[in-house]
């Protein structure tokens, strides 16, 4: 699994993050606006004890009051009061607020019946029980990202951070506002939104997914968001959110592959995608997948490239600038004002820099590469292996995946499943040799991590770690290639291990 | 000198009860006499009023006279006050002089100090009592005396007669009464005879089929619940209010207009009956009783052959259903009865008026009834009796429980199946890629040929079975026959060319069979996990629905079981769900968490947060997507990739595309191919003249008339193998080619008459071999009919062929035109049957050769349509459509499992009333008709399949 699979979340983190702000202008509404929009800034900002602290004692009638009332239930997670004030008569009917309200009522139906697990600072709310065996990886990502932001973005996340894990983009729908026409066709997996993390469980995807970088990303929108008031443009919260969001962890060999400079260069030259500073609403919403893969490599290219040129605590005084900014719309004002330079400058210099530094992508890595003539092949050998395996002929599989390894040598799921095949018949040394060298690859594969681990390749903890943050349902990925009963030694791999095997897993 | 007193007294006293006494003694017996006579009438009232009167009276008279006595007594106790009572009221002086008398020699001393008396004061004072003692005349007294004793005695006498008079009236009332005063708990002690001359009759209820009997004396009799007992009798005393009684029921005796009375008492349960006569609240007792034991009308037996036992429906698609009911008196009724959850539905299977029936039923797996309720069904015959005295009784049969199949079960069973023989495709798959061909193929032929026959019979064992009901069809199976037709010629191949080159090519065709097999399995799995999932969404809808009805007091009583059930269905099916392949392991996941957060919810009682948990489960299975849309990965990817692919993603084979295209190429092949032969039809109606085409309607009209003209007269039935019974079916076949002519369907008529002289033809024969007398006028009435037909059908043809030759000039270029298009569709066809040939494209035998027929009927419709033959080209056009439609074969099940409930002919709908539409009607009626024509056409020949068509048209015309 490439930790880049990210895309579709980061592009609906940025249009949700200005929906999130957009929505809740109750015009139509009377009371007091100066505390309902205290109150909303204290909410947006995560700091629901403060807005609680501003709305204590203010007149319960009052319906803008209200509305903040239950946004800071919202926030909170506490969807079946918020879904109670919004169906108030007078709030019901506000078309300003509809979306509050049906986003209530979305959660309130979703997560009724949740399991809800806080530890360490970190509140967890699982629609299926048998997720919670993933509460310990996830507790352990959000606490790390936590001193990340504030050591990185002098930001202080509040306590508890909010992550709620759904079964299916339906969950993900309701609980966000976003349509799930929508999310179904960019494959939206996580949303920061109403002061919590969104995520699907790795259990609705059958391959996984990279769900711990990806809370990790989802945390950086909510830190962002704090840090700057909520007045953050969409190329800083994506660009940022793609640097920060492998740094809980220790960098991997396939974080920045292709790198996201030469990447970004290859669209520059050719024209390809907006400026990073017109993008518009959503970098999903851009015309072509290939435009949105460079839009994102650009911000992250640009946000890498200003962090190492604009001197130290650069992003954290940014984030002040933000905050403290009245017209979020003057970006240039707020960037020369804490930069001395302005965007138009700094874009300039990222551009030129890149021309210096950036190489020309291998034609195979550029996004708009042609599947290779062979990979219809491969599949079939793939599915042979797969079935051989399965029916415990791993002798065929050898034959079926070395034929697949031929065609597409650089392919690290077939590598990691002929390596598979060959420890089936006591091949280890050749199986090694397919998962030994990183350079082999070009992209991360849970499979190939987790034959690493079995085989003792590098640090095989650390491999299989790996291996499980990308696929954790995968029954040998999370039992670390051990055939059942037996199960790791370590706990927590150990509850995901029978997890995995008792999840249906079709076949 | 008091004893003087004493003893006048006593003297006194003696002459009292001489004279008086026996006078009073009389009175004070015939007061009491009279006085038990008249408490006796007044105690006939019967009333608790009336009875303690009574008895009071009596008891007053009996103290008063003894009271008297002690008063009498009394009296005489102070001789003295004695003396001078009875002498005073002779002679008050001397009374006066005697009581002064006495009072001076009885003086006594006030106190000590007085002085004693003097003794001859005192013997001075006696002396003059003395003399005045001696003054009372005695005789007088006793003269009184008779005097008043005379009176008293006339008084007794007079109450005496008075007791006497009564008595003499009626001396039984007085026993009545005195009977009914005696009386304890309504009963009076002594029993009485009223009624005389009695007779007893029983007569039972008509239904029970008895006759009347009589019953001849007191003493037990057993009869019928509901039987009238009517007892007729001579009073005895009249004015008598009398009852029968059983001791609980009372009924009155009436007069029966000859003197006599009669009661009619209806037999329930067992009793003692008894006449009485009732006295207000007391009835006295005839001594005679009838003992009536009643017999009951026992509720019926139903014995259900093989019951109780559990059937799961997965396992035995249908269950069989023999009973007989048995009852004592007769059977009304005999019903087949299904309960689950709470619902009941009956359905009556017989109206036997029997008092046994026997019979049988099949009760099918796609009952609606078991199909929706996902949860055991308890299936029971049921039996009503004609008890007509307490009401219909049902008698119930001990039980089939039938375990409906889980949701999805049979689903999940065909694609464990079909896994089973993927798992013997790869197995073979696997020896072949792992074996190394040698030169000398001989023995290594032998063997794969040997391994491939295993792995084949298990998947044709797999295809041929049935699964709950389900079975392998549609594009799974014309796949999956397809690839064993090319497994089979890839050996053919390697036998013929036994070379190390050819078995690797062999191999490599094995390995394609494999993955197509895959493929299709995995695509039905999918199709299948969808349907499922919309079937347990409609269970979730029940729990919420459950959950809702908690807040309704009619309902919150039911509503636990209710959310209960739905949960284990709910579970259980999810589990069948979890295993339809990669969807259905997603969906059936969903499905146990959805479980769970409705058992937390109502666990932790908030019901409606449970009722939101079922709703948003529900919305959920219906719509039956993966959880994460483009195929389970995030569908933008931002900025990377390794540009090679995903080898995981996508399908192996192309097997499903293949197949998916070729049916769309068939379909629309078939289309096309409808729409030509219409053409053609319509080329030829426009060449003939609307001239033409009216004279051959007149005709037909006329031809018409004249045939029913001439079969009015032949027998409508007969006996089977008479010749009545053929003339009856040249009649019905006579009457049909009408029927065609008045519908201008000139060609239907003409099958119908040539079949119609055939039948009269046989009828004419039988009429000849038989001797019975109506024979010869059947000989007579078949052979003018059948020569009338024969006749009608030479007019018919003629004008036809008349017609065929004016238009053939007419549509000449359209014809051919025509042709020419047949033969491009007979080169689709025979295309389509080639790339069906091999690959992953391969098709089963059966459809080849159907396109290879229809190929062939294609050409020949092309030649004969160039040729101007319209009759023949379209004869052979129609010949091919219908080798087309049997190419396509199957279809899949109804994709959704709405349509699937209450289908026509989805099995026997016992004893429902079902309309057939008429031609005329919609829609729907249409879409009966389409499967009533397709199901009935359905015949592996397609000369057969038309004529099978057509009889199925006549039916529903």
């Amino acid at each position: 699994m490439r930790p880049s699979r990210l895309g579709a979340t980061l592009a609906f983190a940025g249009l949700s993050l200005v929906l999130g702000t957009a929505l809740g202008d109750g015009a139509e509404l009377t009371g007091d606006e100066g505390l309902a929009a205290s109150a909303r800034g204290h909410t947006l900002e995560l700091s629901t004890e403060a807005a609680d602290q501003v709305l204590k004692g203010a007149d319960p009638g009052d319906p803008l009051l209200a509305v903040e009332r239950a946004r800071v239930h919202l926030y909170r997670g506490e969807c079946v009061q918020a879904a109670a004030i919004l169906a108030r008569p007078d709030l019901a009917e506000s078309d300003a607020f509809a979306s509050l309200g049906a986003v209530s009522r979305g959660c309130e139906r979703s997560m009724a019946g949740a399991v809800v697990h806080e530890k360490d600072g970190v509140w967890l709310r699982f629609q299926d029980d048998a997720d919670v065996v993933l509460a310990p990886l996830l507790v352990e990502v959000a606490s790390k990202a936590r001193d990340v932001f504030e050591r990185d973005l002098g930001v202080s996340m509040p306590s508890p951070l909010r992550v709620e894990i759904v079964r299916d983009q339906m969950g993900l729908s309701a609980m966000t506002g976003l349509p799930l026409s929508a999310a179904r066709t960019t494959g939206t997996i996580g949303i920061a939104k109403w002061g919590r993390v969104v995520m699907v469980s790795p259990r609705g995807a059958p391959q996984g997914y990279a769900f711990m970088d990806t809370l990790a990303h989802e945390l950086t929108h909510l830190a962002l968001t704090r840090g700057s008031g909520d007045k953050a443009p969409l190329w800083l919260q994506e660009g940022v959110a793609r640097l920060e969001e492998s740094k809980w962890r220790a960098p991997l060999p396939f974080d920045d592959l292709p790198p996201a400079d030469d990447v970004a260069y290859f669209g520059i030259k050719g024209k390809i995608g907006p400026d990073i500073d017109k993008i518009g609403p959503s970098i999903a919403l851009l015309p072509s997948s290939e435009q949105a893969m460079i839009t994102y490599a650009k911000v992250q290219s640009f946000m890498k490239y200003y962090g190492a040129h604009a001197g130290d605590d650069a992003m954290k005084k940014l984030l002040v600038g933000f905050k403290s900014a009245k017209d979020p719309e003057q970006i240039d004002r707020v960037i020369e004002d804490v930069t001395g330079t302005p965007l138009a400058s700094w874009s300039e210099q990222w551009i030129g820099d890149l021309a210096v530094r950036a190489k020309e992508l291998p034609e195979d890595l550029k996004p708009s590469a042609a599947p290779p003539k062979d990979l219809k092949d491969v599949r079939k050998r793939v599915r042979l292996g797969q079935l051989m395996l399965g029916r415990k002929h791993a002798e065929a599989a050898v034959v079926e995946l070395s034929k697949g390894h031929e065609k597409l040598p650089r392919q690290a799921l077939v590598r990691g499943l002929y390596a598979r095949a060959l420890v089936a018949v006591g091949k280890e040394p050749e199986a090694k040799a397919l998962v030994e060298k990183v350079d082999d690859v070009p992209a991360s594969d849970p499979t190939w991590w987790s034959m690493r681990g079995r085989l003792g390749v590098g640090d095989p903890a650390e491999a299989a770690r790996t291996a499980v943050s990308r696929a954790p349902y995968d029954p040998p990925v999370a039992c670390t290639e051990l055939e059942a009963p037996s199960v790791p030694a370590d706990p927590v791999l150990a509850d995901l291990c029978r997890a995995a095997r008792t999840k249906p897993q079709g076949d | 000198m008091l004893d003087s007193v004493i003893a006048m007294a006593a003297r006194l006293r003696a002459v009292q009860r001489a004279s008086v006494g026996p006078a009073w003694r009389a009175l004070g017996v015939a007061l009491l006499v009279l006085a038990l006579f008249g408490a006796a009438h007044l105690a006939r009232l019967g009333t608790f009023r009336a009875r303690l009167a009574a008895g009071s009276a009596v008891g007053v008279v009996a103290l008063s006279l003894v009271g008297a006595w002690v008063v009498e007594r009394r009296r005489w106790r102070d001789a003295r006050r004695a003396v001078l009572r009875v002498v005073s009221s002779d002679d008050p002086q001397l009374g006066a002089a005697i009581g002064r008398a006495a009072s001076l020699v009885a003086s006594p001393r006030k106190s000590a100090a007085d002085a004693p008396r003097d003794p001859f004061t005192e013997k001075l004072a006696a002396v003059h009592l003395s003399r005045k003692l001696d003054e009372i005349r005695i005789e007088r007294l006793v003269d009184r005396a008779g005097v008043r004793g005379g009176r008293v005695a006339s008084v007794a006498f007079g109450a005496a007669a008075v007791a006497m008079a009564v008595a003499a009236v009626e001396p039984f009332r007085i026993l009545e009464g005195l009977d009914v005063l005696a009386a304890r708990d309504g009963d009076a002690p002594i029993d009485l005879v009223y009624l005389d001359e009695i007779d007893i009759v029983a007569v039972p209820p008509s239904y029970v089929g008895m006759h009347e009997e009589a019953i001849g004396s007191f003493g037990r009799t057993s009869q019928p619940r509901g039987t009238i007992i009517t007892l007729r009798g001579k009073p005895q005393k009249p004015g008598r209010e009398l009852h029968l009684t059983d001791g609980v029921i009372d009924v009155p005796f009436v007069p029966d207009g000859n003197g006599m009375v009669l009661a009619r008492y209806k037999v329930g349960d067992t009793a003692r009956l008894r006449i009485a006569a009732r006295f207000g609240d007391v009835r006295v007792m005839q001594p005679e009783t009838l003992g009536v034991e009643s017999i009951p009308d026992l509720p019926p037996t139903v014995t259900l052959k093989g019951a109780p036992k559990t059937v799961k429906l997965v396992d035995t698609p249908s269950v069989e259903l023999a009973y007989e009911a048995k009852d004592d008196h007769g059977l009304r009724e005999i019903a087949l009865v299904l309960r689950a959850r709470g619902k009941e539905e009956k359905r009556t299977l017989s109206k036997p008026t029997g008092k046994t029936e026997r019979g049988a039923n099949e009760l099918s797996t796609r009952e609606p009834f078991i199909r929706t309720s996902y949860v055991p069904v308890e299936v029971t015959i049921e039996a009503r009796d004609n008890d007509e005295v307490l009401g219909p009784k049902w008698g119930k049969s001990a039980a089939f429980l039938i375990v409906p199949p889980l949701v999805g079960e049979p689903e999940a069973l065909r694609y464990a199946a079909l896994l089973r023989a993927r798992d013997a495709l790869v197995d073979l798959t696997a020896a072949r890629v792992t074996t190394e061909a040698k030169k000398d193929m001989k023995a290594q032929l032998a063997l794969e040929r040997e391994q491939q026959k295993r792995a084949v019979d298990v998947v044709e064992d797999v295809i041929g079975g049935t699964y709950g009901g389900l079975r392998v069809n549609g594009r799974a199976r014309r796949i999956i026959a397809g690839q064993l037709r090319r497994l089979e010629g890839s050996l053919r191949e390697l036998e013929k060319q036994p070379t190390q080159d050819q078995y690797a090519t062999f191999v490599a065709s094995t390995e394609d069979v494999t993955l197509a097999v895959d493929s299709a399995i995995r695509s039905l799995a999918s199709a299948d996990a969808r349907k499922v999932s919309r079937r347990l969404a409609d269970v979730a809808d029940e729990a919420g629905a459950a959950c809702r009805a908690a807040t309704d007091p009619a309902e919150a009583a039911r509503s636990p079981q209710r959310i209960a059930a739905a949960l284990e269905v709910l579970s259980g099916g999810g589990a069948q769900l979890a295993t339809l392949g990669e969807l259905g392991a997603d969906l059936g996941d969903i499905a146990r968490a959805g479980v769970a957060r409705i058992g937390r919810e109502r666990d932790a009682g908030d019901l409606r947060l449970a009722e939101l948990a079922a709703l948003d489960l529900a919305d959920r299975l219906r719509n039956p997507y993966s959880s994460v849309g483009g195929g389970g990965r995030p569908g933008v990817e931002s900025g990377s990739g390794d540009g090679s692919g995903d080898p995981a993603e996508g399908d192996a084979s192309d097997a499903d595309d293949a197949a998916d295209k070729g049916e769309g190429e068939l379909d629309e092949l078939i289309s096309r191919h409808r729409q030509e032969m219409e053409r053609v039809n319509e080329a030829m109606d426009r060449a003939t003249t609307p001239e033409e085409r009216e004279a051959l309607q007149k005709l037909a009209k006329e031809q018409a008339a004249e045939l029913r003209e001439a079969v009015k007269d032949l027998p409508q039935r007969g006996v089977p193998g008479s010749s009545a019974q053929k003339a009856a079916e040249g009649r019905q076949r006579v009457e049909s080619m009408a029927g065609s002519l008045e519908r201008g369907d000139v060609k239907d008529a003409i099958a119908a008459g040539k079949e119609a002289a055939e039948a009269l033809r046989e009828a004419e024969k039988r009429a000849e071999r038989d001797y019975y007398d109506d024979d010869s006028e059947i000989k007579t009435g078949a052979k003018r009919a059948r020569n009338r037909v024969e006749e009608s059908l030479e007019n018919l043809e003629q004008k036809l062929e008349q017609l065929k030759e004016s238009a053939k000039g007419r549509a000449e270029n359209e014809l051919k035109d025509a042709g020419r298009n047949e033969g491009r569709m007979a080169e689709r066809s025979k295309d389509l049957g080639r790339r069906g040939q091999s690959g992953d494209a391969a098709m089963p035998d059966d459809m080849l050769e159907k396109l290879g027929e229809a190929e062939k009927a294609m050409r020949e419709a092309q030649k004969a349509l160039e040729e101007g033959d319209s009759e023949r080209g379209r004869e052979k056009q129609e010949e091919a459509q219908r080798l087309l439609e049997m190419a396509k074969g199957d279809d899949d099940e109804p994709k959704d499992p709405k349509d699937e409930k209450g289908g026509d002919g989805d099995g026997p709908n016992i004893d429902q009333e079902t309309s057939v539409p008429g031609a005329e009607d919609h829609k729907n009626p249409d879409e009966f008709r389409k499967r009533v024509l397709d199901g009935l056409g359905r015949s592996s020949d397609a000369r057969l399949k038309e004529a099978v068509r057509r009889y199925a048209e006549g039916l529903l015309k």
